[in-house]
């Protein structure tokens, strides 16, 4: 009878079976397999292994630590030899059965194991969703990609959609003949880097789409697709379906353990000491809900210390969070973890340790009355909750009037929807803590918890109709509607209606431009381009009138849609709603009329600059043309302030109507540079600046990211040349680093700089000028005129 | 926001203040100069001389280091603009003012030639300002949208084109082709004489024109209307790269002389002012 009996040697079990072994706890480690962590040893040959989340530090007997695949499985099996780690491999446990104290677990091909304890630590990647067709089972099926290099001159055909398939299947395109089978006819689920790759592959003929497609039967020689087109034989040497992950359920219940829902994805439910609700039966690493290798790591040694009775273990992290409560003394990290999640009703429905680990990432603000937050057009985008105390919002001219928000609600969720400047000032109404989220936390766990983003989502949608639409209107009418609403979302270039559709909604936008667009003989004219907090289609529910003019989003877009039959229930009960709409209607077709009495090209100009990014850009370099002297004393600027190396190109780039936009970043809403950078290195500032950190580790993502061309991978440098020689021989970029890795580099606005940009400051003539979005309509005004 | 605020040119910078300053300097030195005694023979040794080549001086030291102000980018919060609109202004006052100064008296010695290199990187600047007024709207217009190697890489194309076609046509018209390819040619070394490349294109469309194209079958007709066409695409295309090439020149080439005059300017008031203390 061991003490302890670990199921998989991954990174958590192993991490637990070292720190027994060192405890000199009697234990087993029992392996599927024939070696060490399966799914790391899986992982395609030289691959990188991040240790992330950053802030927590590694607590265990096993080192862990940034390197390649190779690296990571030595010091593994070289921990595990150290420490005398008691292994059995080619062990698949079929059950677990018994209590604390007496767990019987089988093995296929051995005799029964007895415990008093068990940790389950086998993960998800031992239960691969398999391809279930006829010949599913023949030798050329395979579900994983050790060595790419390995086969050359094959026809192979990569099945799936996501991360991995496309992975394999670029890194075989080099040698083989490859096909991707996908299911539909895009990649949405994969990261917009290999999302690109794999398109850029394919539209290059490199790689051969099998679109829309599903695998009927397996040959042993070829794969029979079932396509819109009819059905194919694709023959092949090989075929690597990956079609991912499931918690191996089944298994997990037969151990008595139980499951919160019937997701197929869903994770069993563990206490804060990684306890099931089997007493005895322990349950770390992704299989609990821990995807990340250093989380499992260090579970793996606490899941040890718990079991042995060590319960006042403070976790890895406990030092980081008492530092963080540092402003509020008397609360223990406990405490008020478990408070937080009490009192925040966006925070009730989360996993205590994941809540815990967000706390990691958050600022706890202890503020006195009058003190504020936030000020309004600040570009931060974190989210607040108020955990103690109550906040002011500084919406309306009366300070009398401020709505206030009290404890348990959160506010600054607009930033996260909709990327623009902070909407209002918020200050606290009393004495107040409050925990402030930054932005990738609140989207990790938007995406993490459902009942979290629903919240979040149903909320944001009240305050939005609130405060654009229908101000006056009492909050609960407003939620009533709301209630009704739908969130939809619309892609670069979709249109929300069409011009002479019958009407039955009005959306209220929440993310992106629209732009109105009319049938003037023939031609399309822009009427108008609406950033978000404006909203379109409202005479749809005013006259039922058809739609008098399309509306297109610029770029993606999210809108609140208001239906027609839900409104008129709505409005039956409460009349002044009509009414305050129909004022809004009357004050809007006034300011259209005028808008268009003052036509001639504006239409086009706004196109043209929608086209090149203002509908989503922040700050847009602009040239004038017909002030510009082509003396590059803007590049010079910025390659001086840049250490050499100049984050523009002033030549490059269209122009229209004089007005020439330059190679430069336009710093968007939602920066796509920022959407896959690993070690989080691109930032926006307060002001809106978005920047890239010196902690860039090169990846080159953000490069393939932008849709602007914008960012260029460099090596710092400086001008080596002093004012004489620059003026006789021109300047010389010098490399000074000793670093010879190449960084990306963007344009920081000259974030650092007293006079804000040198571009713009440097210009001799006028012609560099920097705009918002806001001013943007004042220059296609000016421009329409001329042109 | 006004229209102004869109994009301010250096010659508006803060409602013409520059304009305003160097005006009200240029009539208090006019008033200065007129208000003097007349001290019968020239001497400088007058308040007002000594006054107004101070001022003259200061102006001088101030447009130089316009130089250095212009690299200094990262240090300065005030535009480069507004430093240009005063260099610009001042500059204008610069000549006037040292006429003053000198009562219009220039010898045939130092004193003089330094004047007379100041004129020169007043002048040269002037060519300049009208260069940088002038120029970037006749770009801007001249390019229609098209950047100039886009109009290069096109010229290029439609010199395949043409070759192409012109060799399925007949001799007559091949011939004329041939010659108005070569004479519109970008390079002015197998372009031939100015005249002879601006005449070209019309001059081969004329002759073409003459033939007897009507005799022609269809195909060939269209082909060689085709022909004519891209030639004549292909000439408003160089004329138009070519006038690109020489505006962009001209906003680069007063540099060459108007900044030595500027160095020599410097050197040369080091001079007048030593010799004037120490030997007048």
């Amino acid at each position: 009878m061991f003490d302890v009996v670990i199921v998989g040697s991954g990174p958590g079990g192993l991490s637990a079976a070292c720190h027994a072994a060192t405890r000199q706890v009697s234990h087993l480690l029992l392996e599927k397999t024939n070696h060490l962590s399966d799914t790391i040893y899986k992982f395609q040959k030289g691959k990188p292994v991040m240790s992330t989340p950053t802030d927590l530090p590694v607590r265990a007997d096993i080192p862990f630590g940034d390197g390649k695949r190779e690296q990571v499985l030595a010091h593994w099996a070289t921990a595990a030899e150290t420490c005398g780690v008691n292994i059995q491999f080619n062990a698949q446990v079929t059950g677990i059965t018994g209590q604390k104290g007496a767990f019987r677990i089988d093995i296929v091909g051995g005799a029964p194991i007895e415990a008093e304890h068990v940790v389950l630590a086998c993960g998800l990647q031992g239960n691969l969703n398999k391809l279930r067709c006829d010949g599913a089972d023949l030798p050329l099926v395979q579900y994983q990609l050790d060595d790419p290099d390995e086969y050359e001159h094959e026809h192979i055909v990569v099945i799936g959609g996501g991360d991995a398939a496309i992975e394999n299947a670029v890194a075989l395109a080099g040698h083989n003949t490859v096909y991707i089978l996908n299911r539909s006819d895009e990649f949405a689920r994969a990261k917009p880097p290999n999302e690109a790759a794999i398109k850029s592959l394919i539209d290059r003929g490199v790689i051969r789409p099998l679109f829309n497609a599903d695998t009927a039967a397996i040959e042993p020689d070829a794969i029979i697709v079932e396509m819109p087109s009819g059905t194919q034989r694709v023959p092949c040497d090989r075929i690597i379906a990956r079609i991912g992950a499931a918690p191996p359920r089944q298994f997990v219940e037969n151990c008595g353990v139980t499951f919160p829902n019937d997701d197929r994805m869903a994770l069993p439910e563990v206490s804060g000491h990684y306890e099931s609700n089997v007493p005895g039966l322990y349950i770390i690493g992704a299989l609990g809900g821990y995807p990340l290798i250093k989380q499992a790591v260090n579970q793996g040694y606490e899941v040890i210390e718990y079991m042995a009775g060590n319960t006042s273990l403070a976790p890895a992290d406990q030092d980081k969070l008492n530092e963080k409560l540092s402003p509020i003394p008397d609360w223990s990290v406990d405490d008020f973890l478990a408070n937080l999640r009490e009192r925040i009703p966006i925070f009730n429905e989360m996993n205590p340790l994941m809540l815990r680990e967000s706390l990691l990432e958050g600022t706890v603000h202890r503020m006195s009355k009058g003190d504020i937050v936030f000020e309004r057009n600040d570009y931060t985008n974190s989210v607040f909750v108020i955990f103690e105390g109550a906040v002011r919002v500084h919406v309306s001219e009366n300070p009398e009037e401020y709505p206030v928000l009290e404890q348990g609600a959160f506010f600054g969720e607009l930033g996260l929807i909709s990327g623009r400047r902070r909407g209002a000032t918020v200050s606290a109404a009393s004495d107040a803590i409050l925990v402030e989220m930054p932005r990738r936390t609140m989207l990790k766990l938007r995406a993490a918890v459902p009942a979290l983003k629903d919240t979040m989502n149903r909320e944001a949608v009240v305050r939005q109709l609130q405060a654009h639409l229908l101000p006056n209107i009492d909050q609960n009418v407003v939620r009533e509607l709301a209630q009704e609403a739908q969130v939809k979302k619309y892609a670069k270039g979709e249109l929300l209606f069409a011009e002479g559709d019958d009407g039955d909604c009005m959306h209220l936008i929440m993310r992106g431009s629209v732009a109105i667009q009319k049938d003037t003989g023939g031609r399309e004219v822009t009427l108008s381009y609406l950033p978000p907090g404006n909203y379109v289609g409202e005479m749809a529910l005013i006259s039922g009138e058809p739609r008098g003019a399309s509306a297109r989003a610029v770029v993606e877009c999210k809108t609140i849609c208001l239906f027609k039959d839900s409104f008129e229930k709505i409005v039956d009960q409460h009349p002044e709603i009509r009414r305050d709409l129909e004022w809004l209607y009357e004050k809007r077709s006034e300011e259209t009329v005028r808008a268009s009495s003052q036509q001639g090209q504006h239409d086009s100009v706004v196109e043209f600059l929608m086209d090149q990014g203002l509908g989503e850009g922040t700050d847009i370099l602009l040239i004038d043309e017909t002030l510009c002297v082509g003396c590059d004393n803007c590049t010079s600027a910025c390659a001086s302030t840049h250490g050499g190396v100049c984050h523009l190109d002033r030549n490059a780039g269209p122009s229209y109507a004089n007005i020439h936009v330059p190679t430069s970043c336009r710093h968007c809403e939602h920066p796509h540079c920022m959407t896959e950078c690993p070690p989080d290195a691109i930032r926006r500032a307060e002001s809106g600046e978005v920047y890239i950190q010196d902690s860039c580790i090169g990846c080159g993502n953000c490069q393939r990211n932008c849709p602007y061309g914008v960012i260029q991978m460099a090596q710092p440098g400086s001008n080596d040349r002093g004012f004489l020689m620059s003026l006789l021989f021109g300047e010389r970029p010098h490399v000074t680093s000793d670093d010879d890795r190449k960084r990306a580099v963007k344009c920081d606005m000259c974030i650092n700089l007293p006079g804000g940009p040198a571009c713009v400051r440097s210009c001799p003539t006028g012609a560099a000028h920097r705009v918002s979005p806001e001013d943007f309509m004042a220059i296609a005004t000016k421009r329409g005129r001329l042109a | 926001m006004s229209d102004s605020d869109v994009h301010e040119s250096f010659l508006t910078v803060s409602g013409y203040r520059y304009l305003k300053i160097a005006s009200v300097i240029l009539i208090a030195a006019t008033a200065a100069y007129v208000l003097a005694p007349d001290p019968g023979e020239p001497h400088g040794g007058t308040w007002q001389g000594y006054g107004l080549g101070g001022v003259a001086g200061a102006i001088l030291l101030f447009l130089s280091w316009f130089g250095i102000r212009r690299r200094r980018y990262a240090t300065s919060v005030v535009p480069l603009r507004t430093w240009m609109s005063a260099h610009v202004y001042l500059g204008l006052a610069l000549i006037p003012i040292a006429l003053l100064h000198s009562d219009g008296d220039l010898a045939f010695n130092f004193h003089g030639l330094f004047f007379f290199i100041v004129l020169g990187a007043v002048v040269t600047g002037l060519v300049g300002l009208l260069f940088y007024v002038r120029n970037p709207p006749l770009i801007a217009s001249n390019r229609g949208g098209m950047q100039l190697d886009t109009m290069i890489s096109e010229i290029s194309g439609i010199d395949q084109d043409l070759r192409a076609l012109a060799s399925k046509l007949p001799n007559e018209v091949n011939q004329h082709l041939r010659t108005a390819e070569a004479e519109t040619a970008i390079s002015t070394r197998r372009g031939g004489a100015v005249n002879t490349q601006s005449t070209a294109a019309a001059r081969a469309k004329s002759a073409i024109e003459t033939l007897d194209l009507p005799g022609y079958s269809p195909h060939l007709l269209s082909a060689t209307r085709k022909a004519v066409s891209l030639l004549v695409r292909k000439d408003v295309l160089v004329q138009r790269a070519r006038r690109e090439v020489r505006l962009r020149t001209q906003l680069r080439v007063w540099l060459f002389l108007h900044v030595p005059f500027a160095v020599a300017a410097v050197a040369g008031l080091a001079v007048h002012v030593f010799s004037v203390f120490f030997y007048w």
